[in-house]
């Protein structure tokens, strides 16, 4: 935690009562401040109220569903962060969150290490917003962004243009998950085949990871997107 | 009835009295004088021989609405006119005065009646009644003209001579009355074992036949075949019948038709046509039974045009007829049985698979929930008093049966979308080791206690599959590796490009998939017999998998390795058609 003087607060939206019991417990004694909301429009009035720092949310929640509730934070400019609990065998529901603006996701049943380390993630996101941090590093990877070196496994690596605007991508959302449509957009520009996606990834992959075909840096998230690991 | 003996009359009263018939109807036939005189009456001889059977005997009459069922002692083809055999008879009679010259010439003799006579019963043999009584009539012209004197005459000088040619003549014309008969009779036991074989051949072809349309269908057929008539079969639907096969194939009947065929079907009775009940109806239907009742209905028709006058069926038609719908009963009788017995054995299957998704579901449910609910409260109640390592074992164990518990839910989840249909694969190009890659991450805990292997080609394709139905078909191949083969073994994931497809496998060092159960290792819930040392499976995981990868046009085949003990799981993948390369320049 950057600031240890205010506690973040975390507004938790879940119906099940066991859920949220189980995450208050968790993250209070992680630190956090802990606001909870059983349903929709409680969550809404939430983020007004108690203005939290980050907010978990349910998806399949009775009455106003957690899409329309992230549909209105975004429309009404609401900038915090969201990381939404999504079953499974529901790619479409986690894809269409984030392509509405939520940050992450976790896929329910889920460890409380996953959910710390997504909330890491969009925390670190927020915090960096005010100026990138001009070298990443992760492990063997180093990615100095404003000379536009990057170096794996102590050997500087030449990447094409694309490959380089890709990792970019990557590295200024380090941790989080990034939908096929959004790196799309911001490395094409827009409507351009998944195909290419992959195999640019698979190029990538190619010159950064130390094994390819188990990376270590660039993690698939079947039927979501990509996301890099963020540095420990 | 058809009489096969070689007196009607006599085999009519036989077989009255076998049947305790007293009383006789018969229809005095319109034969002349003359046949009376040389084959006697039927009727003067039943009367003769009936005793205590009252014989009525009644005028023949055209114009009866019922057609008379006539009786024949030959059988039917009388009608045509053959002239061979009157050029046989003319021929034998020719041979016989070569003969006879001959005979004349070398040993002087006169006396020729013998050797025309051997004529007659040869024609009488080959050719029947007619041809034998034109050749005695000829025999007895060339008898006179070639050797009676004065030759070359048709008068006769002598006396005695006239004698001999008149007792030749009658003696000529006994004979072949006498031989033609024994002639037609043998020719009716011919036909009679040719319909023999025949329905011998049919009931062997019933008796090889599964399904109840090939033996309609060979019903059908065979009694269109073998009496030159229409046929429809009927056969229960419902509370009625309805027709089910027919020849000519294309056959329909009209409504009345089909009301004479419910009617034949309820009361068990012949209907239609030259039956008692319906006798306007276009079609005969007689009822098909068994010993257990009633199978069906079949229908006769002789199609063309005035097929109405005249009679319909012959006796030995008939007989014929019901020779087969016997059979024919009995096969449907075997089928509808073999049916019943298949429906029987089917939803004794469902009533298995049933009873068998829930002892899983109620095992697999309760056996991790045992193991977290006892973990839980061993920690609630002792926490303080355990060390460390037990806190650890303890919370580890509720950690990964709530994991397992997870991944029984998941299949359960899968297999109910796979079964109601709601699996849409969305295929589009993926990196196969994208994919291999993220399966062997999720299956990592899992496998930890085993060696995995990712043997990729280089020049892989991308292949056209749903990325996230895949992940997961892998996952639960690799899963089942891990039930089946020791820890330390290796587990292989190896991929080759093929034309036009990629062909993956999963290999392990088990001991193999038993021989008899590689056909069935995809079946819901069919588990391999477990050993101890294997954790329990579902029995969900691999029928998801083909489920899942044939969803999205793929192929999974199950085998044991030849190089060594192991199972191999072989999936085949299409190959997704390539983009243009997009071209760059490094940095």
């Amino acid at each position: 935690m950057k600031s240890e003087a205010a506690p973040l607060r975390v507004l938790i939206v879940d119906d099940e009562p066991p859920i949220r019991r189980f995450l208050r417990t968790s993250l209070t004694a992680q630190g956090y401040d802990i606001v909870e909301a059983e349903d929709g429009v409680k969550a809404l009035d939430e983020v007004r109220r108690m203005s939290p720092d980050v907010l978990v949310l349910d998806l399949g929640l009775p009455g106003m569903d957690g899409l329309e509730v992230i549909r209105r934070l975004r429309g009404g400019g609401a900038t915090l962060p969201i990381i939404v609990l999504s079953s499974r065998a529901d790619e479409a529901g986690k894809v269409e969150a984030l392509d509405l603006g939520a940050d992450d996701y976790v896929t329910k049943p889920f460890g409380v290490d996953e959910l710390l380390a997504r909330l890491r993630a969009a925390m670190r996101h927020k915090l960096q917003q005010q100026g990138e941090r001009p070298v990443f590093r992760s492990g063997a990877l180093t990615v100095d962004l404003v000379r536009r070196i990057v170096t794996a496994q102590g050997a500087e690596v030449k990447l094409s243009p694309r490959e380089y605007d890709l990792l970019r991508i990557l590295v200024a959302h380090a941790g989080k998950v990034l939908t096929h449509r959004f790196i799309l957009k911001e490395v094409w520009g827009g409507d351009t085949d998944v195909q290419y996606l992959r195999i640019y990834i698979r190029q990538l992959r190619q010159k950064i990871e130390p094994d390819p075909e188990r990376p270590h840096h660039i993690l698939t998230e079947t039927g979501v997107g990509y996301r890099l690991r963020a540095p420990d | 009835m058809t009489a096969p003996g070689r007196d009607v009359a006599e085999t009519v009263v036989e077989h009255a009295r076998a049947n305790n018939v007293t009383h006789l109807v018969i229809a005095k036939s319109r034969r002349s004088r003359w046949s009376e005189l040389l084959r006697g009456s039927v009727a003067h001889s039943l009367i003769r021989r009936a005793g205590d059977i009252s014989v009525h005997v009644i005028a023949a009459n055209s114009g009866d609405p019922i057609p008379p069922k006539t009786v024949k002692t030959a059988p039917s083809g009388r009608e045509t006119f053959l002239w061979w055999p009157y050029v046989a008879a003319t021929g034998y009679v020719a041979a016989a005065l070569g003969v006879g010259h001959v005979l004349h010439r070398v040993l002087a003799l006169n006396n020729m009646a013998l050797v025309f006579l051997t004529a007659v019963l040869a024609s009488a043999v080959t050719g029947g009644l007619a041809p034998s009584l034109y050749a005695s009539v000829v025999s007895v012209l060339a008898f006179n003209y070639f050797f009676l004197p004065p030759l070359y005459t048709f008068t006769i000088s002598d006396p005695e001579n006239i004698v001999a040619l008149f007792v030749f003549a009658v003696v000529a014309v006994i004979a072949s009355n006498l031989t033609a008969r024994v002639r037609a009779q043998a020719v009716t036991a011919r036909a009679r074992v040719k319909t023999t074989e025949d329905l011998y051949l049919f009931s062997r072809k019933l008796a090889g036949v599964i399904t109840m349309d090939d033996l309609l269908w060979a019903t059908a057929y065979q009694i269109a075949a073998m009496l030159k008539v229409h046929v429809v079969l009927l056969l229960p639907e419902g509370e009625s019948v309805a027709v089910r096969a027919g020849y000519p194939p294309e056959d329909v009947i009209e409504d009345a038709d089909l009301a004479a065929a419910i009617w034949a079907w309820e009361n068990n009775r012949p209907t239609g046509r030259g039956a008692d009940t319906l006798p306007g109806a276009k079609w005969l239907f007689l009822p098909m039974r068994t010993g257990r009742g009633l199978v069906g209905v079949v229908g006769i028709d002789t199609g063309g045009a005035g097929a109405r006058t005249g009679s319909f069926l012959t006796p030995d038609q008939r007989r014929l007829l019901d020779a087969l719908i016997d059979q024919a009963a009995l096969a449907i009788e075997r089928v509808t049985l073999a049916e019943d017995v298949d429906r029987a054995k089917l939803a004794a299957e469902t009533e298995r698979l049933r009873s068998a998704l829930l002892t899983s579901i109620s095992h697999d449910l309760r056996t991790p929930l045992a193991s977290i609910l006892g973990s839980a409260t061993s920690l609630k109640s002792y926490g303080p008093m355990l060390d460390d390592a037990a806190r650890l074992e303890l919370t580890s164990t509720i950690q990964e049966e709530a994991e397992r518990l997870n991944r029984f839910i998941a299949n359960l989840l899968d297999m109910t979308r796979l079964e109601s249909g709601a699996i849409r694969p969305r295929a589009d190009a993926v990196d196969l080791s994208e994919v291999v890659g993220s399966a062997l991450e999720r299956v990592g805990r899992i496998l930890a206690g085993h060696r995995v292997t990712m043997d990729l080609a280089a020049d892989l394709p991308m292949v056209e599959i749903d990325a996230v139905l895949f992940e997961q078909a892998l996952f639960n191949l690799l899963d089942n590796a891990g039930k089946y083969a020791p820890a330390g073994s290796l587990i292989t994931v190896r991929a080759r490009a093929e034309p036009g497809r990629v062909r993956v496998e999963v290999l392990d060092e088990g001991d193999g998939i038993p021989p008899e159960d590689v056909e069935r290792i995809f079946d819901k819930f069919y588990r391999v017999h477990a050993q101890d040392r294997q954790r329990a499976g579902t029995g969900l995981g691999l029928a998801i998998c083909r489920g899942f990868v044939e969803a999205m046009g793929g192929t999974i085949t199950a085998a044991n390795r030849r190089d060594r003990s192991g199972a191999v799981f072989t999936l085949t993948l299409p190959e997704a058609t390539a983009l243009p390369r997009l071209e760059e320049t490094p940095l």
